[in-house]
C-alpha cells in the first residue's frame, strides 16, 4: 500500500514538474545556514564555516537532482528527454526517416493484414455471455477423410438428448434462400436453419420482439418464424420496428418477423455474416421435402455448438460423444459410420467447423510469411541504422565524453527505432485496413460472398497488435545497432572527427549478418510465393475431365417457387425444347446440379450381384440426376455401353451410367454393363447400368481429385430443389445467355434465375479454387515485397561501402586501377554476401516449404524449377543492387573524391 | 548519478528511514537540520548525514505518508519546514522495530556460539 502510495506521488510529481523546487530549496539553505550557524558558534569564520558546512554537508544543486530523482519518475524524464531528441534526430534527416518508416511500414502492415482478416476467426469472441463455454462438435468422415463434415439431424437430437457434458446443445446449418419483402423481387441471401434452442444455448435475447419460446420448433412445419440480424434489419427494412409481426416470403413459405438480433451477433460463422434466423423445422414449408433432412440419418447438413457444463473439459466431452456416437453406429449400422468427433473450442471453428482444421494451419503459415516480410524490413532497417551509428559515432562519443553511461545511450537509440516503428506501425495499420478492404471486395467480386466489413474486422485486438509488434521491432530492429555504435574508444572518435569510423570489424560484421538474413529470408519468401503461384496456376489449369468452355450454366428452382412436381417437369421440357431451337445451340440439358456445385449428392451404391440381397460394402460416391443430352452436352463421353435415351430419362426406367472408377471400384477387372445396383437415397428397386463414362471431377469437396460418381435418369431428382441447365453454344457466351434467360422468362417472367454464367466463370468461384488463388495472390505479393526490401537493403549497404571507401577508390583509381577493376572490388563483398545468403535462404526453404505442402494444387514443395527461377530471380535482382553504387564508384572523378576527403 | 556509493546507501536506507522515524517519535515535530543534528549527537558524531541522504528520504517517507510536512517557524523565528510522524508512521515503525530486534536476536544468537 504505501509503496503505491509512492508510486502515486512519483508520478504525480513527474507530471508536475517545477512548483515546488523554490521551497524544496528554501529547505536546504535552511540545512546549511543552520550548521554555518552552529559552525560559526564554534568559533570557525564565517567564510570556513560556509566551506566545511558544504563540504560536510553537500551542495544545493547535488541535492536538488536528488531530490528532483526521489520526487519523480527518473526514467520517465529520460523518456522525455530521448523522445525529444530521437524526434529532433529524425526529422533532421528526413530521408532516413521515410525509408525506414516505409520499410516497417510494409513489414508491420503484412502481418497486421493478416492479423486483420484472423482476428475475427479466431479471436473475436462471439458476443454472446461467456462466449468461452461455447464448443463446436463435428466429425470426421471415414470415406473422404479430408474434411470433417456435419451430422445428420435425428443425430444431434440423440446427442443433444443422451450428453450430459453440455447445458446446452444447439445445431445450425447455413443455407441460401430467396427472400421476398413485401411482393419485392426475391433475392438471395444468407440464413442460418437453426434448432429451436439455438440462441438458449448462445444466451442471446433479441433486442427487439423476441427469439424462440420453448416448444416452438420441434415438429417438422413447426414454428414459421425468422429472427432477423441487426444488418439485415437495418438494410432490408430500413430499421423500421413495426416490422415485428410481418410476415415476408422465404421461398414459397409466408415467415413471420418475431426479432432482432444484437448489432454485434452475426451468427456463428465467423467472417460470413448471417441475415435471417430461420427454426430447422421450418425448412419444411420453404423447401418440399426438407422434411427428410430432419429425420433421414444420412442428409448430414448440420453443425452442432453446444455450450459446455461448468467444469467439464474438452476431453471430457469429446469422451462422452465418442461413447455415444459408438452407441449410435450400433442402433443405426444403416447410417454411414464415422470415425471421429471433434470437440473444438468455438473459436478454433470458424468459419465453419469442417473448414476449421484448414483454415487454422493456413493462417498461420500465411501469419509465418508476413512475418518473414516484417524480419526482412527489421534487416533492412537494422542496416541502415547501423550506417546511421557509424556516422553519428562523433556525436555519441561526445555524449559519452559529457558523462552519458552506454547504457543511457543505448536507451536513447533504442528510443530512435522504437519511434521509428511506431510510426511504421501507424503506416502499417493504413496498409492492413487497405489490404483487409481488398481481401473484401475479391471474395465479394469472386465468390459473391459477403464478408464482413472491414470496419468489423478492425478492433482493439488489431490495434494492440499492431502496437505490440511495432515496440517488438522497434526495440529488436535498434538493439543490435544501439549496442554497436555505443562501443567507443573515445579518444580514438573524437579525434579522427568522425570521417575514418568506416569500418571497424564488428560493425561491418552486424551489417554482413543483416544482409545476408535479409537475401535468405527474402529467398525463402520467394521460394514460398513461387510454390503458391505456380499451385494457383495449376489451379486454374486443372483438367476437370468435363467441358468448361463454350458452356453456360442457368439454374431454377420452381419447386421453390410453388410449382408442383408435374407442372415442373413440363415446365423444363418446354424450356429445354425451345433452347435447343436457338441459333447456335449444339445441345442443352438438365441436370440436378451442375459439376462441381453443392448439394444432397453423396450416398453409398450397393452391388446386386446375381442375388436380390445387396453386398455389405458399398462405395461412396458423387451422383447426379441427368438428362439424355447431358454426356454430349458437358462432354463426359460413354466409353463402353450406351448413354440414357430420352425415354430413360422422362419416364421412370431404373437406370444408371457409373464413371470408370466407380466401376472398377464395384466390379474390379469386370464388366460393369447389365450389373444392378442400389443407392442409399434412393429408394425402391435396384438400377441397371446402361454404361461407363470417363472420370470427371464432379464432387464439390474434393475439386481437384476425380472421385467415384453416379449418374440418375433426371426424372428420379429429389422432389425439392433447385435445376441446372447445361447449354452447349457456339455463339460468344456474353450473347448465348441473354436469349437463354429470356427463353425461360418467356415460360415464366417469374422464375428466378440463378447461379447464371460460363462454366469457366463458376468454377473460378468456387471457393476452394478461390482461396488457392488468393493463398498465391497473397503470397506472391510477400515475395515481391520481400524481394523489393531486399533489393533496398542490398544498395543500401553497398552505397554506404563505397562512399565509405570513395577516398581508398580514387587513390586507386589515381594509381591506374581500371574502372571494371574498382567495380570488381567494390562490388564483391555484395556479391559474396548475396551468394551466402541465397544458400542459406534455399537451405531453409528447402526445409519450411515443406509446411506448406498441404496446400499445395499440383506443385511438389521441392519443386526444383520454383527453386531455380527464384534464386535466378533474386541473384539478378541482388547484382543489379550491387552494381548501380559500384559503377559510381568506377565513374567518380580521382581528383575530386581526394581533394573532397 | 551516483551509482557507485548505491549499494551503501541502499543498506542504510531502510535503517535510515527507522532512526529519521523514531527521531520523531522522541522529538516530536522536527526540521531536517534537528533531526540530523540528533542523529549526529546519538551515535557520538558517528553518523554524518548529508542533505543528498537526508531529504530523498524524508521525501520518501512523505510519499509513502509515513510523515507529514509543513512550514513552521522555529524558536529563532525563522521558517523551516516541521515533519511529523503520522499514525501510518508509528504502525510501521512498530512493525520494523519487532523485524529489526528479531534479525538482532539472531544475528546476536549467531555470533554468540563458539566457533
Amino acid at each position: 500500500m504505501t509503496v503505491l502510495r509512492e508510486c502515486w506521488h512519483r508520478l504525480w510529481g513527474a507530471l508536475r514538474r517545477n512548483p515546488a523546487d523554490p521551497d524544496l530549496e528554501r529547505e536546504l539553505r535552511f540545512h546549511l545556514e543552520q550548521a554555518e550557524e552552529e559552525l560559526r558558534a564554534k568559533g570557525h569564520s564565517p567564510a570556513e564555516a560556509a566551506r566545511m558546512a558544504r563540504v560536510r554537508l553537500g551542495g544545493v544543486p547535488q541535492t536538488m537532482e536528488a531530490l528532483r530523482d526521489q520526487r519523480g519518475l527518473p526514467w520517465l524524464d529520460d523518456l522525455r528527454i530521448d523522445l525529444r531528441i530521437g524526434l529532433r534526430g529524425l526529422a533532421r534527416q528526413p530521408g532516413f526517416t521515410a525509408t525506414a518508416v516505409l520499410t516497417l511500414s510494409i513489414g508491420i502492415g503484412a502481418t497486421a493484414a493478416v492479423a486483420t482478416v484472423a482476428n475475427p476467426m479466431f479471436f473475436q469472441p462471439l458476443p454472446v455471455p461467456d462466449p468461452d463455454e461455447l464448443v463446436a462438435i463435428t466429425q470426421l468422415d471415414e470415406h473422404t477423410s479430408v474434411f470433417p463434415h456435419p451430422l445428420s439431424y435425428p443425430e444431434y437430437l440423440d446427442y443433444r438428448e443422451r450428453n450430459d457434458v453440455f447445458e446446452g446443445l444447439a445445431a445450425h446449418a447455413v443455407a441460401e434462400e430467396l427472400l421476398s419483402i413485401e411482393g419485392r423481387a426475391a433475392e438471395r441471401i444468407q440464413i442460418e436453419y437453426v434448432s429451436d434452442n439455438y440462441f438458449d444455448v448462445l444466451q442471446l435475447n433479441a433486442v427487439l420482439g423476441r427469439t424462440f419460446l420453448p416448444g416452438e420448433g420441434r415438429r417438422p412445419g413447426d414454428a414459421p418464424f425468422v429472427v432477423l440480424s441487426h444488418h439485415a434489419w437495418r438494410s432490408r427494412f430500413g430499421g423500421d420496428p413495426a416490422v415485428i409481426g410481418q410476415v415476408v416470403r422465404l421461398g414459397p413459405a409466408n415467415m413471420t418477423v418475431i426479432g432482432i438480433m444484437p448489432e454485434d451477433f452475426i451468427g456463428t460463422y465467423g467472417l460470413v455474416p448471417t441475415e435471417l434466423f430461420v427454426p430447422a423445422t421450418a425448412g419444411a414449408l420453404i423447401e418440399p421435402g426438407w422434411t427428410d433432412l430432419l429425420t433421414d440419418r444420412l442428409e448430414e447438413m448440420f453443425a452442432m455448438t453446444g455450450r459446455l457444463r461448468p467444469g467439464v473439459t474438452l476431453g471430457e466431452a469429446a469422451a462422452q460423444l465418442d461413447v455415444l456416437a459408438d452407441a449410435l453406429a450400433a442402433e443405426h449400422p444403416d447410417a454411414s459410420a464415422h470415425t471421429e468427433l471433434y470437440v473444438i473450442a468455438e473459436r478454433y471453428a470458424r468459419p465453419e467447423p469442417g473448414a476449421a482444421r484448414h483454415t487454422a494451419p493456413l493462417v498461420s503459415v500465411v501469419m509465418g510469411l508476413a512475418s518473414l516480410v516484417l524480419l526482412v524490413a527489421m534487416a533492412n532497417v537494422g542496416t541502415l541504422l547501423v550506417a546511421r551509428g557509424v556516422e553519428r559515432r562523433q556525436e555519441m562519443a561526445l555524449r559519452a565524453g559529457l558523462g552519458a553511461t552506454r547504457r543511457r545511450l543505448v536507451r536513447q537509440l533504442v528510443t530512435e527505432s522504437v519511434l521509428l516503428a511506431l510510426a511504421g506501425g501507424a503506416g502499417g495499420g493504413i496498409v492492413a485496413v487497405w489490404a483487409a478492404d481488398l481481401v473484401v471486395a475479391y471474395f465479394a467480386t469472386a465468390v459473391g460472398l459477403e464478408l464482413l466489413r472491414p470496419d468489423y474486422l478492425v478492433d482493439w485486438r488489431v490495434f494492440g497488435f499492431i502496437a505490440t509488434t511495432a515496440m517488438a521491432a522497434g526495440v529488436l530492429t535498434g538493439l543490435a545497432p544501439a549496442l554497436r555504435s555505443t562501443r567507443i574508444e573515445l579518444p580514438r572518435a573524437i579525434g579522427s572527427g568522425g570521417r575514418s569510423a568506416g569500418g571497424t570489424v564488428s560493425g561491418r560484421r552486424l551489417t554482413n549478418g543483416l544482409v545476408v538474413l535479409q537475401v535468405a529470408v527474402s529467398m525463402l519468401l520467394l521460394v514460398c510465393a513461387g510454390l503458391f503461384v505456380q499451385s494457383g496456376r495449376k489451379a486454374g489449369e486443372i483438367d476437370f475431365g468435363f467441358r468448361t468452355d463454350d458452356l453456360l450454366v442457368l439454374s431454377v428452382d420452381p419447386l421453390g417457387q410453388g410449382y408442383d412436381r408435374e407442372q415442373a417437369r413440363l415446365l423444363y421440357r418446354d424450356i429445354l425444347e425451345d433452347v435447343v431451337a436457338l441459333p447456335g445451340v449444339e445441345s442443352a440439358s438438365w441436370a440436378r446440379r451442375a459439376p462441381l456445385s453443392p448439394g444432397p449428392n453423396r450416398g453409398n451404391v450397393f452391388t446386386l450381384d446375381g442375388g436380390t440381397a445387396p453386398e455389405p460394402d458399398g462405395v461412396r460416391v458423387s451422383l447426379n440426376y441427368v438428362d439424355s443430352g447431358f454426356v454430349d452436352t458437358v462432354d463426359v463421353p460413354v466409353l463402353r455401353g450406351r448413354g440414357f435415351r430420352e425415354e430413360d430419362t422422362a419416364g421412370d426406367r431404373r437406370v444408371a451410367l457409373v464413371s470408370e472408377r466407380a466401376a472398377r471400384q464395384l466390379w474390379p477387372g469386370q464388366d460393369a454393363i447389365g450389373r444392378r445396383i442400389v443407392h442409399d437415397f434412393i429408394g425402391g428397386a435396384p438400377f441397371e447400368v446402361i454404361g461407363v463414362v470417363r472420370d470427371a471431377h464432379m464432387s464439390p469437396t474434393s475439386p481437384f481429385d476425380r472421385p467415384p460418381f453416379v449418374l440418375y435418369p433426371f426424372g428420379f431428382r429429389p422432389p425439392r430443389g433447385r435445376a441446372t441447365l447445361h447449354v452447349h453454344t457456339e455463339e460468344p457466351l456474353s450473347a448465348a445467355l441473354p436469349a437463354v434467360a429470356d427463353t425461360i422468362r418467356r415460360h415464366d417472367p417469374t422464375l428466378a434465375i440463378l447461379d447464371t454464367g460460363g462454366m469457366n466463370d463458376v468454377l473460378r468461384s468456387k471457393p476452394m479454387l478461390v482461396i488457392v488463388r488468393l493463398g498465391a495472390a497473397l503470397m506472391g505479393s510477400f515475395g515481391l515485397l520481400g524481394l523489393l526490401l531486399a533489393a533496398i537493403g542490398l544498395y543500401g549497404v553497398v552505397s554506404h561501402a563505397v562512399a565509405q571507401r570513395k577516398q581508398e577508390f580514387g587513390i586507386r583509381s589515381a594509381l591506374g586501377a581500371t574502372s571494371a577493376a574498382i567495380i570488381r572490388l567494390a562490388l564483391g563483398r555484395g556479391v559474396v554476401l548475396s551468394i551466402l545468403g541465397l544458400a542459406l535462404g534455399a537451405l531453409a526453404a528447402s526445409g519450411l516449404a515443406r509446411l506448406t505442402a498441404g496446400f499445395l494444387v499440383g506443385v511438389n514443395a521441392g519443386d526444383p524449377a520454383v527453386f531455380g527461377v527464384a534464386g535466378l530471380l533474386l541473384a539478378g535482382v541482388a547484382l543489379l543492387a550491387c552494381l548501380v553504387p559500384s559503377r559510381r564508384a568506377a565513374k567518380a572523378d580521382p581528383l575530386a573524391t581526394l581533394r573532397a576527403g | 548519478m551516483p551509482n557507485g556509493d548505491s549499494e551503501r546507501t541502499e543498506v542504510l536506507r531502510g535503517t535510515l528511514d527507522l532512526m529519521v522515524l523514531q527521531t520523531l517519535v522522541s522529538l516530536g515535530p522536527s526540521h531536517g537540520y534537528a533531526i540530523a543534528a540528533r542523529l549526529e549527537q546519538v551515535s557520538d558524531g558517528a553518523l554524518l548525514l548529508n542533505m543528498g541522504t537526508l531529504y530523498p528520504g524524508l521525501m520518501r517517507l512523505e510519499q509513502r505518508g509515513l510523515v507529514r510536512a509543513e512550514w513552521g517557524t522555529t524558536e529563532k523565528n525563522r521558517r523551516a519546514r516541521f515533519y511529523a510522524i503520522t499514525a501510518a508512521g508509528r504502525g510501521h515503525l512498530a512493525a520494523e522495530k519487532r523485524d529489526l530486534d528479531r534479525m538482532v536476536s539472531i544475528i546476536d544468537a549467531l555470533f554468540e556460539e563458539p566457533a
